[in-house]
């Protein structure tokens, strides 16, 4: 057969979507991308821009880029958090966010790997199925312990037991990070305060894997697919979720995995609804100046900006200022696509200009419902010495509803175990 | 009741038409091979079959309206409006007029012949080719000055962008060159309403003198015009097909995303990029 021999640039574009190849050539360089992109702000280099990928991409896929040209795509490609500024401002509605991660897998499959510290973190997700590199036992650690140091109603049932009509998903961060640990129980309190009858999976919960995706990783949809089939098999109908970052994988990129898709909420999503049905009842006053903090895995990727913002104008003595950027152009903390993993020094740069922004609205603390967005911020504020306040909407939350346990009373307590 | 002589002067129309159906063929083969450089994609769903009226509502204001750029920079959106519809309604107008000359070739009659063949019809050309010449033209000026000129921080100029402006720029200059010979033969009653073409009515001169001005005039640009076809796949004009199948692809997946598609305008367009 006088077959046609395929070019790396076929077998990447192979990859890639039919929509994602017309993308390549609708875009026409107005530089609207360049205006707002959180990375380009803080390192003025065209490289960065997001019409320079698609330049790069169209090259690539044309076989028509050289090898030094490729050194710096492949590091434009990754020196990105995919938080989807350039799709929302982009006159051509270009899905950018979807085209970066499609790109990255295509180039992995192609033999262009990511970038060494993303490689890492991958193999860890897929060893140990948290990023943490920690044991499965240990994921279900936080309840016992919440339960043990007082921070609960009562202790919490995992889904194997109890089938609840509810199940509560933690996530990789807030079950084995000490720093983030607080979200978890104080999302399971504050359910327990709404008289919500819910479960968790305990060392049973999987990741999400949602990182793969993110990252570019071939392996996602097996992972992916495993893990939802695992959760049609237990039979789970709703799960809530308090990270951004899961909620961004359940949700959204199952999307075309599930085949009896469960309910899949946020947690402020479900805490809005709770709120305004009146089951959970803000008791305490919180004097607190806020500015909200929109995660880009929530706001931009899934269409959530008014449901946290609900929950906190609804907390009495909380008054809420917005940034000049705020909604669908909130500028990027930098913690997502991986990018803290592969250019550190990024991600901070662009999270201690999302302070500098947060200060000058005069507010107390910053207050974002991710708790990824929380360490990204909160690792600014510590290299600025800034006097704001990065809180988890939770915290703001349980000042009202059960102050005793507040982010510090659980760190203090969990430390003692 | 004026009276409308058709003015005569040598055409090339063989060399054209010949010319014309190869440059045809080579857009349409270049474009072919566009489409197939696209066919190496996976998953060729493109959903809009589920939102087919969602994803047209959001393409009419997308594309047609160009909302989006309203919201970002109304100065922008002026221009790119003003490119957009000048250069869709003179190609538009290009191929009526195209499609009535050679109906005339062939020698069939009929009411479109008819009309434009008539003074009313002549007229109605000459305020369409007018209006939306002015149209790209004031576009392709001011798109020009900005580029060249004020340089803002997120314009990056190419080859290909200078080439594409002088190349339209060209285009539409020519055009009234060419529209200002003409008028010099026809009654001031009727040259009047090319409203921008009669600026380029030269003094008084004689059929005879003008008719080889005339047809190196028309020759020009007609020419230029194929050339443009041929030139469109390989230039930025390439969006012109592609942004909005890609916007038509893209609402019918995200046609509930109010604030991608239907955002408040006002709140908005009053938060300033990191830049500013």
């Amino acid at each position: 057969m006088a077959g046609h021999l395929k070019t790396q640039g076929d077998r990447i574009a192979e990859r890639l979507t039919w929509r994602q190849l017309i993308e390549l050539d609708a875009c026409t360089s107005c530089g609207e991308c360049q205006r707002w992109c959180p990375v380009y702000a803080r390192d003025s280099r065209e490289l960065l821009t997001a019409r320079s990928k698609i330049k790069f991409l169209r090259k690539i896929v044309g076989d028509h880029l050289g090898d030094m040209e490729q050194d710096e795509f492949v590091r434009s490609l990754y020196e990105c958090s995919a938080c989807g500024q350039c799709h929302v401002v982009c006159p051509v509605r270009i899905n950018t966010p979807e085209l970066w991660e499609q790109s990255r897998a295509s180039l992995v499959k192609a033999g262009i790997p990511q970038p060494g510290g993303q490689i890492k973190q991958l193999a860890a997700i897929k060893e140990f199925n948290n990023s943490y590199s920690r044991s499965q036992q240990e994921r279900g650690l936080w309840a016992d312990k919440a339960w043990e140091s007082g921070f609960l109603l009562k202790p919490l049932r995992l889904w194997k037991e109890h089938p609840a009509p509810v199940l509560y998903f933690a996530g990789c961060t807030a079950s084995y990070d000490p720093s983030q640990q607080a979200v978890a129980v104080q999302s399971a309190r504050l359910l327990q305060e709404a008289g919500i009858d819910f479960s968790i999976l305990g060392s049973d919960e999987p990741c999400c894997a949602s990182k793969l995706k993110r990252m570019g990783d071939s392996d996602f949809l097996r992972e992916a697919w495993r893990r939802a089939e695992m959760i049609r098999e237990m039979g789970i109908k709703k799960i809530i979720v308090s990270c951004a970052g899961c909620y961004k994988g359940l949700h959204s990129d199952y999307a075309s995995i599930w085949s009896d898709a469960p309910e899949v909420l946020h947690l402020t999503q479900f805490l809005d609804l709770l709120i305004s049905e009146g089951r959970l009842q803000l008791r305490h006053e919180v004097p607190l100046t806020v500015t909200y903090h929109d995660p880009c895995h929530l706001g931009r990727h899934n269409n959530i900006y008014d449901e946290p913002r609900r929950v906190l104008r609804a907390i009495p003595g909380v008054k809420l200022v917005e940034m000049p950027r705020h909604r669908s152009f909130s500028s990027c903390c930098g913690m997502g696509g991986g990018l803290k993993l592969a250019y550190p020094e990024v991600q901070l740069k662009m999270s201690a200009g999302r302070i500098k922004e947060a200060e000058a609205t005069a507010s107390d603390a910053v207050v974002t419902p991710c708790q990824t967005c929380v360490m990204g911020l909160q690792h600014a504020v510590d290299e600025l010495s800034s006097l704001i306040k990065v809180y988890h909407s939770n915290e703001v939350l349980v000042r009202s509803v059960c102050p005793e346990a507040s982010g510090e009373a659980v760190i203090k307590a969990f430390s003692r175990h | 009741m004026l009276d409308l002589h058709p003015i005569q002067y040598a055409k090339p129309w063989a060399i054209f038409w010949t010319f014309a159906v190869i440059a045809h063929g080579y857009m349409d083969y270049s474009l072919f091979r566009i489409w197939k450089r696209w066919s190496r994609g996976t998953d060729k769903n493109t959903g809009t079959h589920r939102n087919f009226r969602a994803a047209l509502k959001i393409w009419t204001v997308e594309v047609l309206f160009q909302r989006q750029l309203f919201i970002l920079s109304p100065a922008r959106w002026g221009v790119h409006m003003l490119i957009f519809w000048g250069f869709l309604s003179l190609a538009l107008l290009s191929l009526t007029t195209c499609i009535a000359a050679a109906l005339g070739m062939a020698d069939v009659s009929g009411a479109a012949r008819h009309f434009f063949s008539s003074v009313r019809g002549y007229i109605f050309v000459k305020l369409w080719g007018d209006t939306f010449g002015l149209f790209l033209l004031a576009g392709v000026a001011v798109a020009s000055v900005r580029r060249f000129l004020l340089r803002p921080s997120q314009q990056v100029t190419e080859q290909a962008d200078t080439i594409l402006l002088l190349f339209l720029l060209w285009l539409t200059l020519s055009g009234f060159v060419l529209e200002g010979l003409r008028l010099s033969l026809v009654p001031t009653e009727i040259a009047r309403y090319s409203f921008i073409g009669s600026l380029f009515i030269p003094p008084s001169y004689t059929i005879v003198q003008l008719q080889p001005w005339l047809t190196a005039c028309w020759s020009l640009h007609a020419f230029s015009g194929l050339a443009l076809l041929v030139y469109l796949p390989h230039s930025k004009l390439i969006h012109s097909i592609s942004a909005p199948l890609v916007i038509a692809l893209n609402a019918s997946a995200e046609f509930a995303r109010k604030d991608i598609y239907w955002p408040d305008i006002s709140k908005h367009r009053a938060t300033g990029s990191l830049k500013d």
